[in-house]
């Protein structure tokens, strides 16, 4: 097929973060742009990640601050919530973000639309809906889907997801979460804020695993503490039952078996990229992890690219947005831009929240990267003595040069203090530099600059 | 939804007709000298996954169903699973 | 034409057993017999059914091979010129180098199975009817199809085969040697016919082939150098 009878110069498959970006930027040069969307418009992100999260979020945090007032004077005479309304807030949020709208913004660019699921047929055309269509460029920008853990009977009962928690009625009476990464942990906060008995179990030996130690087990103390979760770490379920209108689970642990009963289980074990789209037709190759692509965002077919949760990379909606353009300036230009992951921020939002950047403590280790760290508990900062906030810190890891290599921020507003330390590490800023900028009195960023202080080289 | 089928090379399609799919398997069991019985069980088992994968799907080609078909096959057979897949391959 | 046997006797039979052995490393026969059986065990049928199509194919096989032998050392006999081997032995040398070279670059297609480098058409047409094929005739039709269309890389081993077995042996015993030719040449085909008639799995031989394909392939390749080599060599060079 000659490059004059493609239908389109790109199609874009996934209208989510790591499509929507590119699909705009591509149209506005000039090309013929399509896009092809079997979900809601806008992916995940807004519809089912993290926008409806973090608004029911939101409205967990201003419930569980305001039951905490008391000590700053503030009476109520009755305390309490109405789910329902809640979840309207939730479906509000969704509204603003627009997406509902794109088909109109993609006809405003010329962009054309599809409606349903996209299949390769070869290297230079899909069908949708029976419906063939052949570009010269491909970008698969499909996501990812919750990976579903292999437990004798799961499939026989009703089980929580993150999509599916965010449309529940009520909160459950007690909940059963499997999986202690930021999103079960996230739903740990909700559904605990909201007066449901949670229990929070993972198979390896903290919550957020992937973080610094330090910052599972301020939460972990938080969340056993304060919210009287039931944390089940190093456990692994075996079996999940009906038993009259609850659920048996049976795990194990320390060698020896348990049950438990909860109202319900929530999956939030991982997720896995979406390939199943016939991807072997085209000459694609992937695995489990995602699909194989190079630093230009190349799959092993040249002129299909990437982006987004499906390469497996990191799965996160500004990373998507990012890897987009990044696509996006691939395809219009010769000369091929490669994505910079040294500083890609990661905040878990739960209270306190979690905030990293750039590599870990463990990373540096797994690397044999000699460095200096510096951590500054939140307490020492004026604000905290302001709001009584306590729990939390900075800490700041640099080479031996002094240049910040990574940072993670445990406290409130971590999610903003840590775009600080983002900007460092991007622009191979030295903790002595940061720590001579002024901050102001007396805000959060303190921390920032406390730690980086401490810092001697 | 039904599914169709395209053929390799063409952009000519038919409906995926599951009896063809449990002919072709029964064939490639019955090749590796299965016992009939298990040759059949095995037939619809496969299947059953391979209608199961085709639920959201409008179109696939014949590649698709042949990998799909391969990949639940070996779990039950992996001569049979063998067989099927090369069978456009020997000459 | 020679009645004892000598060194340079000794060479040629050397040579010839060399070409039977590289005649017998093509695959095209092995395939065919391979997919029609997979096919026919396929049907659900008892297996004994198979042996008379397996046993009419290898049947089939040797009497073709035995008859395009005969046809090529008549025919050699018939329309060389007198005194002409040496240039017909440097032809054939030629032929033996080329032929050597398309084995070793363009016999097995790369990629899973084992699949040969041969027209579309032709392949479609042993497809549809190895998946058809339910009588002794029908096989035979097959077996005969797959000797012809190897013809354009064997015709070669054919006519250097004749040409040693005409310059080797007195004319009582060309028959003798033509029929042994074609029984080692098909030895292979027999072995397998043999394994899939008396209850081998299709699979355990297709595997083997396939992990064995390109060892194979490379064995008849320098085979086919080595004869041509020495036909150059020794038959032309030194005067055979």
């Amino acid at each position: 097929m000659s490059k004059k009878q493609y239908d389109f110069d790109l199609i874009i498959i996934g209208s989510g973060a790591g499509g929507s970006v590119a699909a705009d930027i591509v149209a506005r040069a000039g090309k013929r742009v399509a896009i092809v969307e079997n979900d809601l418009l806008g992916g995940e992100c807004p519809n089912y990640g993290c926008i409806p999260t973090k608004a029911l979020l939101h409205a967990a945090s201003v419930y569980d601050s305001t039951r905490d007032s008391q000590r700053f004077g503030i009476r109520l005479a009755a305390m309490g919530y109405n789910y329902p309304t809640v979840r309207e807030w939730k479906d509000t949020a969704v509204k603003r973000t627009g997406t509902a709208e794109s088909e109109k913004y993609y006809r405003s660019q010329n962009i054309a639309l599809f409606r349903g699921k996209a299949h390769f047929l070869n290297d230079h055309e899909i069908t949708v809906n029976r419906r063939h269509v052949s570009s010269s460029h491909f970008l698969i920008a499909t996501g990812s889907s919750l990976s579903l853990p292999q437990i004798p009977g799961l499939d026989k009962i009703d089980y929580l997801t993150s999509r599916s928690a965010l449309d529940c009625t009520r909160p459950p009476k007690s909940v059963f979460i499997l999986g202690a990464g930021s999103t079960g942990c996230e739903f740990t906060e909700l559904f605990s804020i909201f007066g449901s008995k949670v229990t929070l179990c993972d198979i390896a030996p903290r919550i957020l695993p992937s973080e610094d130690e330090e910052s599972s087990l301020i939460l972990e103390e938080f969340l056993s503490a304060k919210r009287g979760v039931n944390i089940l770490t190093k456990a692994k379920v075996i079996s999940v039952q009906k038993d009259g209108s609850a659920l048996r689970i049976t795990y194990l642990r320390g060698g020896e078996q348990h049950t438990t009963k909860a109202e319900k289980i929530m999956i939030a074990s991982g997720k896995s990229p979406v390939t199943d789209l016939g991807l072997e037709n085209a000459g694609v190759e992937y695995s489990h992890k995602g699909i194989d692509v190079n630093d230009h965002l190349q799959t092993t077919a040249p002129h299909i690219y990437a982006a987004g949760d499906v390469t497996g990379n990191y799965m996160y909606t500004h990373v998507g947005v990012y890897e987009s353009r990044v696509v996006a300036n691939n395809i219009l230009h010769r000369t091929k831009v490669t994505p910079d992951y040294r500083a890609v921020p990661r905040v878990v939002f739960t209270t306190p929240e979690i905030a990293s950047v750039g590599m870990t403590e463990a990373d540096c280790l797994r690397h044999d990267l000699p460095i200096k760290k510096a951590i500054a508990p939140l307490h020492i900062v004026s604000r905290s003595n302001i709001t009584d906030d306590r729990r939390g810190f900075c800490k700041v890891m640099t080479d031996i040069n002094g240049v910040i290599i990574g940072a993670s921020v445990v406290g409130p507003h971590a999610g903003e203090i840590i775009h600080e330390l983002t900007l460092a590490i991007q622009y191979r800023l030295t903790a002595t530099e940061v720590a001579n900028t002024l901050h102001a009195f007396p805000s959060w960023s303190e921390i920032v600059r406390v730690a980086c202080s401490k810092i001697k080289i | 939804m039904k599914a169709y089928v395209v053929k390799n090379g063409t952009h000519d399609s038919e409906l995926f007709d599951p009896l063809k799919l449990h002919v072709s398997i029964l064939s490639a069991c019955m090749a590796v000298r299965a016992f009939e019985g298990e040759a059949h069980a095995t037939a619809e088992q496969v299947c059953k996954h391979v209608i199961d994968w085709l639920t959201d799907k409008t179109e696939v080609t014949t590649h698709d169903i042949r990998r799909v078909t391969t990949e639940h096959l070996s779990a039950y057979h992996l001569d049979a699973a063998y067989i099927y897949d090369q069978q456009n391959m020997i000459v | 034409m020679t009645n004892s046997i000598d060194t340079t006797s000794f060479g040629l039979i050397m040579l010839l057993l060399v070409l039977a052995m590289v005649h017998s490393a093509f695959q095209l026969g092995i395939s065919v017999l391979t997919l029609m059986s997979t096919h026919v065990l396929g049907r659900g049928k008892k297996a004994v059914r198979i042996r008379p199509m397996i046993a009419t194919y290898v049947a089939v096989s040797i009497l073709l091979t035995f008859c395009i032998m005969l046809i090529v050392i008549f025919g050699e006999i018939l329309l060389l010129p007198p005194r002409s081997q040496a240039t017909v032995w440097l032809i054939l040398a030629l032929i033996t180098f080329a032929v050597g070279s398309i084995v070793m670059l363009r016999y097995h297609k790369p990629g899973k199975g084992t699949r040969l480098w041969i027209a579309g058409p032709i392949v479609r047409y042993f497809i549809n009817r190895a998946e058809r094929a339910r009588s002794p005739l029908q096989s035979a039709k097959l077996a005969s199809t797959a000797i012809i269309t190897e013809l354009p890389l064997t015709l070669v081993i054919f006519a250097s085969s004749a040409l040693v077995i005409i310059e080797l042996l007195p004319a009582d015993y060309y028959l003798t040697a033509i029929i042994l030719y074609s029984l080692v040449v098909m030895l292979p085909l027999s072995i397998i016919a043999t394994m899939i008639a008396s209850g081998h799995k299709v699979s355990t031989i297709q595997r083997w082939r396939e992990s064995n394909k390109y060892f194979i392939q490379y064995i008849a390749a320098f085979g086919l150098y080595g004869a041509g080599l020495y036909i150059l060599v020794f038959l032309i060079g030194f005067g055979g």
